[in-house]
């Protein structure tokens, strides 16, 4: 980094070194922890003019300005406490009949089960997953196939009007009880939706926006089109004398409705299209005279 | 009253619905008493680390859970791996740990 970097850059490459050396990022990692300290160090001095200056001037050094820092996440982590965060969820041991036997083999036969075991009628653990769906199905609602690392087969029913980031829960599609006297029943697969943008299609809330664009023809002398919509292909009405960013609404067209809630409204916004040089529509434009020709850049104007 | 409130308290960079959202995606865990939510230092500690990660080092969203996850598949082994000295340092004789030591060692030399 040079001595005038901006404090963008500053920033940036703090960033980026502290991902490497973040010390919860390298649990266990002493030399890691020992740069993050000088890095932090680092960032902390730069970022304040004032420091920076006496730093460049030479009055003060870079070590003085190591903070103590909380306790960290990787403190807990590996004690007892951090069994919570466990891969397979709370509850479950770390150790597994499998896990002793790739280490010492089948040699004792079959291993004692796994301490977490011992806690009867334990519920089991929720199980996290993300699924990602189309902007449309989003939308519209669909039934979705999600296949577990475990080899199940998930039926995702995602509701009309699923919205980035919902989580859904299927009731006992989780890790399983322990069968103690039987009542601890599975946990709930919890999933996560992830919703993959449309190219054309953006969501505001219930309504839907979109951008169509129309001929020289169609925007001036207005008619029926034939627009595909989320619903389906509409016919739709432009208006004669229709300009770009012309909003036409289609009420009940955007996102369906869906328990108490009302359908919302689909908006096109009009963007006329030129197309390819026509000889004809240029010769015409030379000659003609518009009936009432204004400035359309009247209003900028105005303002300078 | 959710429990969120105290621990947000305690560090006015925090905000309430951001640490309900990791509740329901699961990156934070804390225990249920009641209805509310009890958080431990390690939850807190997770809460810590997580704002940390999207807020100053800008993980995003989608990038955070597969970070979590080798994060907390780490942890286990490290877990595992204080289980698996401790049963060696409880059960072993002296003879057998430097034996365990030095076929260890060799190990290592042989991979590089």
């Amino acid at each position: 980094m040079s001595r005038d970097a901006s404090l963008e850059t500053i920033r940036r490459t703090y960033r980026k070194l502290a991902k490497l050396h973040h010390p919860d990022l390298n649990p266990g990692d002493a030399k890691a922890e020992a740069q993050f300290k000088r890095i932090a160090a680092a960032h902390q001095l730069l970022s304040d003019p004032d420091k920076r200056a006496r730093f460049d001037r030479g009055e003060i050094d870079a070590r003085g300005d190591e903070k103590p820092r909380p306790s960290s996440y990787r403190d807990y982590a590996d004690t007892e406490a951090g069994r919570r965060y466990a891969p397979g969820g709370a509850g479950r041991s770390d150790w597994e009949g499998a896990d002793l036997n790739d280490l010492f083999g089948n040699m004792f036969g079959d291993m004692p089960p796994p301490r977490g075991a011992r806690r009867a009628n334990q519920r089991g653990p929720d199980q996290h997953f993300t699924l990602a769906a189309t902007f449309l199905d989003a939308v519209n609602g669909a039934t979705k196939r999600l296949n577990l690392p475990d080899g199940r087969v998930l039926d995702v029913k995602i509701p009309i009007a699923t919205t980035e980031g919902d989580v859904l829960r299927l009731r006992g599609q989780g890790g399983a009880g322990q069968v103690g006297a039987g009542k601890g029943g599975n946990g709930d697969a919890l999933i996560e939706i992830h919703i993959i943008a449309h190219p054309f299609f953006r969501r505001e809330g219930a309504d839907i926006r979109f951008e169509l664009p129309v001929s020289l023809q169609e925007a001036v002398l207005g008619g029926f089109i034939e627009v595909p919509t989320p619903s389906g292909k509409l016919r739709m009405r432009i208006p004669a004398a229709s300009d770009s960013q012309t909003q036409l609404r289609l009420r009940g067209r955007g996102v369906p409705a869906h328990g108490t809630a009302e359908a919302g409204d689909l908006y096109a916004i009009l963007r006329v299209t030129l197309g390819k040089p026509d000889a004809a529509l240029e010769g015409f434009l030379q000659t003609w005279q518009p009936e009432n020709g204004t400035n359309p850049r009247q209003a900028m104007e105005a303002l300078l | 009253m959710s429990g969120i409130e105290t621990v947000v308290a305690q560090d006015t960079s925090l905000n309430a619905r951001e640490v309900q959202r990791w509740i329901d995606k699961g990156w934070v865990r804390p225990r249920m008493q009641a209805e509310i939510y009890v958080f431990d230092v390690i939850d807190i500690a997770r809460i810590r680390l997580i704002h940390e990660l999207s807020f100053e080092l800008r993980i995003d969203e989608l990038a955070l859970p597969v970070v979590l996850n080798l994060l907390d598949q780490i942890h286990a082994h490290r877990r595992r791996l204080h289980d698996l000295s401790a049963a060696i340092n409880l059960l072993a004789s002296p003879d057998l740990k430097q034996a365990l030591a030095q076929q260890m060692l060799r190990g290592q030399s042989a991979d590089s």
